[in-house]
């Protein structure tokens, strides 16, 4: 299995983080809809909207955690839309950094100073995602790609002085 | 760096142009430019010994230590 050039590993990851980018950006906005309709309920109620709203309402009526949410002050429960925002952000900045470095690595192009950066910026933004969606599996992916970072760092050194040894 | 490569000075007494050298060695124009403008940060003891071989010079013919220039950054 090849992991750089054409058609290898790399090259396919390419279309595949460019449709995740996308359906990230659908399935964010589409959730916002629904739980906007969920916990403000429409005044429209002979809408499409409405229905869905109840719809959701009561599939989660057994759920004591989504009921302690919606005995929540409205001002409180809006909270969760700069929150959804931002998760959706650093998702999306997380997989358009690393379809760039897919897409370098694909063009052979990998001891670069440009992939230092890169993978250097995911992996602060996994920390931030990690640490805003407090999961512990993704702060250790980050922090086993910053030591990437570092070791990619160190061979595009050495990589610089072979193409200068003569 | 103070360590120079006097290769364009034995090239012009053996009036042998660069890429005729680098034919006769086997590697690139374009590597054998790095070394000759002194952009190279390494030479491989293989090229000194090939170079040596074509122009009929001692490595001291090639390499110079000018401790007016600035030194090596690495």
């Amino acid at each position: 299995m090849r992991y750089f050039g054409e058609k290898s590993l790399s090259s396919w990851m390419n279309p595949i983080l460019q449709t995740a980018w996308v359906l990230v950006l659908v399935s964010a906005l589409g959730l916002s809809v629904l739980l906007a309709i969920a916990l403000f309920p429409t005044p429209l109620s002979h809408t499409c909207l409405a229905t869905i709203s109840e719809s959701i309402r009561l599939s989660r009526a057994d759920d004591p955690e989504w009921n302690e949410f919606l005995a929540l002050p409205a001002l409180t429960r809006v909270v969760v839309f700069p929150y959804l925002a931002l998760l959706t952000v650093l998702m999306l900045l997380i997989l358009r950094k690393a379809r760039e470095l897919f897409a370098n690595f694909a063009r052979d192009a990998i001891f670069r100073q440009e992939n230092v950066a890169l993978i250097g910026n995911t992996s602060k933004l996994l920390i931030a995602f990690s640490l805003v969606s407090f999961n512990f599996a993704a702060l250790l992916v980050s922090l086993v790609l910053l030591v990437v970072g570092e070791i990619l760092r160190n061979g595009t050194t050495l990589q610089d002085e072979q193409d200068l040894t003569v | 760096m103070s360590i120079v490569f006097r290769l364009d000075r034995v090239l012009a007494d053996r009036k042998m142009p660069l890429n005729e050298l680098a034919r006769r060695i086997g590697i690139t124009d374009a590597n054998l430019s790095i070394l000759k403008t002194g952009k190279a940060k390494a030479v491989r003891i293989s090229t000194l010994e090939a170079i040596c071989r074509e122009l009929a010079c001692q490595p001291g013919d090639l390499l110079e230590y000018d401790p007016t220039r600035p030194p090596s950054d690495d």
